[in-house]
């Protein structure tokens, strides 16, 4: 008999509203899944008191017959989120004891207008500045896959907490955020769907802050029918974030348009220079798109180093804009050790990569670099969105793989770090354009660890996008962790 | 509430322990970031590098000094800028 902390957000959904079960029981039930996956670290800090607080009230509205969307079901809330009373770390030296004084939009909203139930913070890399999980100042979380072959494997990055505890089902969702492909990466490596909404849909009131212009909210679930149910929730505008989008809410929960006749992308000049497994996954998700009558059409699309070199430059000189508010006077803490009265006892704080894209922020938006860099970056990041404008008149959806592999070994070292930056080179090109984008389970590569296939399609068309997902995910018979290794 | 100065400074420097190391990783990300020059030139036609001119109101052109320290009011020189009298803090 299946758990049920592990069945998926909507079938919980249900038997909450239907009183089979009840919150305070769920919650205890969430609360010793994660007690026995401790050896994972996906969970930074939990909110138990809050948590119970939250359940009560979700079973009261229960008894009484006036549940909220998500009543009682508990979600994990990736560590950049404020939720107010509550520590927010971004899982840095420099906030490792900052507590929220106020709360995130999206927190707010789902807790008090859709009766989710906070139980903690998860873990992530410092300030979302890593693909691996591994610079978090509270040490890796680890991949639930690991039990496959005996070897500890990264989560990925940078919502690795997040990804990890819904594959190990420790939370029914988790909030993530996606600057590069931080939720997209991820869901990849561990068997989970990711799924990023436009920029400007999900206010970034009380997110911690990394390069605001690509910064957006994301959600990770064990299933497409749960990103859309979660994604409702989460959507909306908010006047007090100058870049949320004052556009008409979609309905994702019930999404369903035909993929018919649509004309489905698919960079073919990228099909040649990635690993023959990582093909393979991605042919499915071609065929599932073509018995499903819908059109394929080869792109072309640019060598993706040139995406990834438009979006480090600009992300590094806004992380660079960005951290220059943790001074330790408002924000951030101090070293203790004697540096010298002249040196920035903040900075000394940061981890190696956060201060190695702060000094190439600051290189870049130097007066002396500004115009061949910065400015060429803002041009260059134009152009390619005009360039995705005309692409997606003709064409309705791009098809490409999330991840150019399967999970690595924590253990793995890059050789430097435009090597690690690698692991990004599918998902940047949805956060330079603003484009909604999604990594759905398709497979397993030739270790036999998960595959996502990433679907991108115009900016605002998250109804195509999560119409699409579902269609791949019913076909693509993947089967996730919980059902592989526990419920079989 | 009495208030005691004890030091205040404009800027404070970040400290650099290996530089060598830093000077490395930065060259190989700048040789990343340098593909850049390619995403032009697939199609020339539709696209040329034009620099424009600064636009004086955009904030970030305040950045004139290649010098720039973002932590130019980090006046934290000493352990506290501001020692608050009578305040005592718990451990």
């Amino acid at each position: 008999m299946i758990k049920p902390t592990h069945l998926q957000l909507h079938e919980i959904k249900k038997i909450l509203a239907d009183g089979q079960i009840s919150p305070l029981t769920l919650l205890n039930e969430i609360y010793q899944e994660i007690d026995e996956h401790q050896n994972l670290n996906n969970y930074v800090t939990l909110t138990k008191n809050l948590a119970f607080q939250q359940a009560e009230i979700s079973y009261e509205r229960i008894k009484k017959g006036n549940a909220r969307p998500l009543e009682g079901i508990p979600i994990g809330v990736k560590d950049l989120y404020l939720v107010k009373g509550e520590l927010a770390t971004s899982c840095s030296e420099v906030l490792r004891d900052f507590v929220a004084p106020f709360e995130s939009h999206i927190t707010k909203n789902l807790w008090e207008k859709s009766g989710a139930i906070c139980i903690g913070k998860l873990n992530m890399d410092e300030f979302a500045m890593g693909s691996s999980n591994r610079t978090s100042c509270f040490g890796p979380s680890i991949n639930p896959w690991s039990i496959k072959n005996g070897k500890e494997l990264v989560p990925g990055g940078s919502s690795g907490g997040s990804a990890s505890a819904v594959a190990a089902g420790t939370c029914f969702a988790a909030l993530g955020s996606d600057t590069g492909g931080s939720v997209r990466q991820p869901a990849s490596f561990c068997g989970v769907v990711g799924f990023k909404p436009s920029y400007g849909r999900c206010s970034r009131r009380g997110m911690i802050a990394y390069a605001s212009s690509f910064d957006q909210a994301g959600i990770l679930t064990r299933s497409v029918q749960d990103a859309a149910i979660m994604m409702d929730q989460m959507i909306g505008n908010d006047p007090l974030d100058a870049t949320s989008a004052k556009m008409p809410k979609p309905n994702l929960e019930n999404a369903n348009i035909s993929m018919h006749g649509k004309v489905v992308g698919y960079p073919a000049n990228w099909m040649t220079i990635i690993d023959e497994s990582v093909v393979n996954a991605w042919k499915k998700a071609l065929n599932i798109f073509a018995d499903l009558g819908a059109k394929i059409e080869p792109i072309e699309l640019l060598n993706f180093d040139s995406y990834l070199s438009v979006y480090y430059l600009l992300t590094t000189a806004e992380a660079a804009s960005n951290l220059a508010r943790y001074t330790g006077i408002c924000y951030g803490n101090k070293t203790k050790e004697d540096i010298g009265s002249a040196y920035n006892k903040t900075f000394e704080l940061f981890g190696e990569e956060v201060k190695r894209r702060i000094f190439t922020g600051l290189h870049d938006l130097s007066s002396e670099n500004y115009n061949l860099e910065y400015n060429l970056g803002l041009q260059t990041r134009s152009y390619i969105k005009r360039q995705f404008t005309d692409l997606f008149n003709k064409i309705d959806l791009i098809v490409y793989p999330s991840s150019p592999r399967e999970a690595f070994a924590l253990d793995n070292v890059f050789q430097n770090p435009a090597e690690s930056y690698h692991e990004d080179v599918f998902t940047v090109l949805a956060n330079l354009i603003g484009s909604p984008a999604i990594s759905v389970p398709i497979g397993y590569g030739k270790t036999g660890l998960p595959l996502g296939i990433h679907l991108m399609s115009e900016p605002f068309s998250e109804e195509l996008l999560i119409s699409a997902a579902k269609e791949v995910e019913a076909k693509a018979d993947f089967i996730d962790f919980l059902r592989s290794y526990h419920d079989k | 509430m009495i208030f005691k100065i004890e030091s205040l400074s404009l800027k404070a420097k970040i400290r650099v322990l290996e530089r060598d190391k830093l000077e490395a990783d930065l060259s190989n990300m700048m040789e990343l970031i340098h593909e850049i020059q390619f995403v032009g030139t697939s199609n020339e036609s539709v696209y040329s590098y034009k620099t424009s001119e600064y636009r004086d109101d955009d904030p970030v052109n305040i950045i004139q000094d290649e010098n720039f320290d973002p932590f130019l009011n980090a006046s934290h020189v000493e352990d506290n800028m501001f020692e608050v009298e009578g305040v005592i803090e718990s451990d």
